[in-house]
């Protein structure tokens, strides 16, 4: 990992090409700012989480999200996940580099595919029994090992809901595999999971943008990745695809609540891409990088501004007495 | 044989386009004309030869070339909805033509239209996968996009074909600075400055070199400051270096040179109620500030920020 102070430059070459344009005064003072606020010691500077919503395959677009952001030096100190945001956030959280996670997204969707597929579903109407995920969990203990979360390298937390209850459990300790494949049981395909003493299921069905998760982990700013479907220009017919339609209004109402909780949001919006459709997850990844690509300079504004005060401390050496 | 021959010609002479007819021995004359012209870079005439009935009188052969040269042409006379149409309803009369496709791909890249564009130079890589201007085109748009994997080897592609072109070196240098290769986007720029000198080279490798600590990074941004007149923001990025090395009094100087040039320049009065601010001359910083915080339509961002400080500064 360069040095922070490495990374300011390179913003600045993202933001204004020389010869092609002159920069703003808008875009250096953002050069000048993020050099600055990367002198900042850890403990001084605010705590950043990344919150990554549910979303199925959409989710994959996190991966896309967290490359960008990689790319550009964006500090993030915590994490938190739901549903696939939660698959992602694990791999992203081990400290795994970029080109891990985009060859792990390959793995999920192949796994993910399989899972769904035709023969699945059908066997699935006539035995009336769930899919099981145990394989979900194989695939990230594959990436990321046996591990628990104080083993991660940026505190990670996921939720899953209680079938029994409706209450939303949270995991932040203990194995991180199986806690995850609890998160990402999606609801009437995925057989939910007995694990201590709960009966759970998706987390993204009671927290669809786990801001809250990020706070509890201390995080003072929070930068949300939602992936957003258009479920109006899908008319379902079929068993499944409603069961979708219900899981992405539901999805979508909460999202509208929990939006609110975020001080920046990455949008990455689709057309409307089928939640099982995992044959098109490198397309989701482009369109995640696309989005935070778009996204990137407001969001560094945000913080910058987030930051203001303790900048001050900085620069007024007094004020910090 | 005398039947099939009298058959042919026949068929030749009713074509719908029988005035386009050449014998392949003979000359395509109204080609050859607007050649010439295209060669003189008039372009006003080359899209007055190539109106319609004028591209009826060139031969099949050539009209796809024709088709391009107009499309170019009106492009260069600033007709770009003009050329849009000419190279779209050529792609449709030749879609696998590499000219008509880049053609109309470039321009499409040159309108912002990325998303159309790229499906283009797709194509146009698919018939020619060595075709510089496709990987070209490539690279920007998926270095705009922030796909930087693969815009390198698209550059790389594209510079393995037009390896004396500096821009495009200047270009694969800030892709590289983008992925944190400080040593590749370096040596690139340096390869786009011994091809040709330029202050837009001189500010990336100053950029680079900051971003590797090295100390000569101000003297290159001063040298590329020296080579053009119209880039106040070179100056402004240079007074913000000297702000964050603690070199006050150059900081200042350079922030009232800016603001003698510009009383209103918002940055330039941020940069002067920074000096103050660390000075602790709370009053002086409050003025600029102030005026900074007014101009939320030439510099939002700069304009949120002054006014944050305003909001913590003791009265």
């Amino acid at each position: 990992m360069p040095s922070l102070r490495l990374l300011a430059p390179l913003l600045a070459l993202l933001l204004c090409a020389p010869g092609a344009r002159a920069a703003s005064p808008d875009a250096l003072l953002r050069e000048h700012l993020w050099t600055e606020f990367q002198k900042l010691p850890p403990s001084e500077r605010p705590r950043v989480g990344l919150a990554l919503s549910a979303g199925s395959v959409r989710g994959l677009a996190h991966v896309g999200v967290i490359q960008v952001l990689e790319d550009a030096g964006f500090p993030t100190d915590v994490v938190a996940g739901a549903s696939m945001g939660a698959i992602v956030g694990s791999v992203y959280a081990s400290g795994q580099p970029v080109e891990q996670l985009l060859r792990f997204q390959k793995a999920v969707a192949a796994e993910a595919h399989r899972l769904l597929s035709k023969r699945r579903l059908l066997s699935l109407m006539i035995t009336d029994s769930l899919i099981p995920t145990k394989t979900i969990e194989g695939v990230i203990s594959a990436q990321i090992g046996d591990i628990r979360f104080d083993q991660l390298q940026k505190p990670f937390a996921c939720a899953a809901m209680d079938l029994r209850t409706g209450e939303k459990i949270i995991f932040r300790d203990g194995p991180v595999a199986p806690a995850v494949r609890a998160s990402a049981s999606l609801p009437g395909l995925f057989k939910p999971l007995l694990y201590r003493h709960r009966y759970l299921s998706d987390g993204g069905v009671v927290d669809y943008i786990p801001c809250d998760l990020a706070r509890l982990l201390g995080a003072d700013w929070v930068l949300a990745s939602v992936t957003n479907n258009d479920y109006t220009r899908a008319t379902p017919t079929s068993v499944y695809h409603t069961l979708a339609q219900v899981i992405d209004i539901r999805g979508a109402l909460l999202a509208q609540q929990q939006r609110k909780e975020a001080d920046f949001i990455i949008d990455v919006n689709f057309g409307n891409v089928n939640f099982m459709d995992f044959r098109r997850a490198d397309e989701m990844v482009e369109t995640g990088v696309l989005a935070a690509k778009g996204a990137l300079e407001p969001a560094r504004e945000s913080l910058l501004l987030f930051s203001v005060s303790r900048l001050w401390k900085r620069w007024v050496p007094e004020a910090g007495r | 044989m005398t039947r099939s021959l009298a058959l042919a010609l026949a068929l030749c002479f009713c074509a719908p386009s029988a005035s386009a007819f050449q014998f392949p021995w003979s000359k395509d004359k109204p080609f050859e004309s607007v050649q010439e012209l295209y060669a003189r870079e008039d372009y006003g005439e080359v899209a007055a030869k190539l109106s319609e009935p004028g591209l009826r009188r060139i031969s099949r052969g050539n009209r796809a070339k024709a088709y391009k040269m107009l499309g170019v042409s009106l492009e260069r006379l600033g007709k770009t909805k003009e050329a849009l149409a000419v190279y779209q309803y050529a792609e449709t009369l030749y879609p696998e033509d590499l000219n008509i496709l880049s053609g109309l791909a470039n321009l499409l890249h040159r309108v912002d239209l990325d998303d159309r564009a790229r499906p283009l130079f797709e194509r146009v890589l698919s018939i020619h996968p060595n075709n510089a201007e496709a990987h070209l085109g490539m690279a920007e748009i998926l270095a705009r996009q922030g796909l930087l994997e693969r815009a390198q080897r698209h550059y790389e592609s594209a510079l393995s074909e037009w390896n004396r072109n500096p821009e495009i070196w200047r270009d694969y240098a800030l892709l590289l600075g983008q992925r944190r290769d400080w040593a590749g986007a370096v040596a690139a720029v340096r390869q786009a400055l011994a091809l040709q000198e330029s202050a837009a080279s001189y500010e990336a490798l100053a950029l680079f070199q900051r971003a590797s600590g090295e100390p000569e990074a101000y003297s290159s941004l001063t040298r590329a400051i020296g080579m053009t007149q119209d880039r106040p923001d070179m100056r402004l990025r240079a007074a913000l270096w000297l702000l964050e090395d603690g070199r006050l009094d150059e900081c200042l100087q350079a922030a009232d040179s800016l603001l003698a040039a510009d009383p209103e320049e918002p940055l330039a009065l941020w940069l002067r109620a920074s000096v103050s601010l660390r000075r602790g001359r709370f009053e002086s910083a409050r003025g600029d500030l102030e005026k900074a915080a007014q101009h939320g339509r030439r510099a939002p961002f700069v304009a949120r920020v002054s006014q944050a400080l305003l909001e913590r500064l003791p009265r």
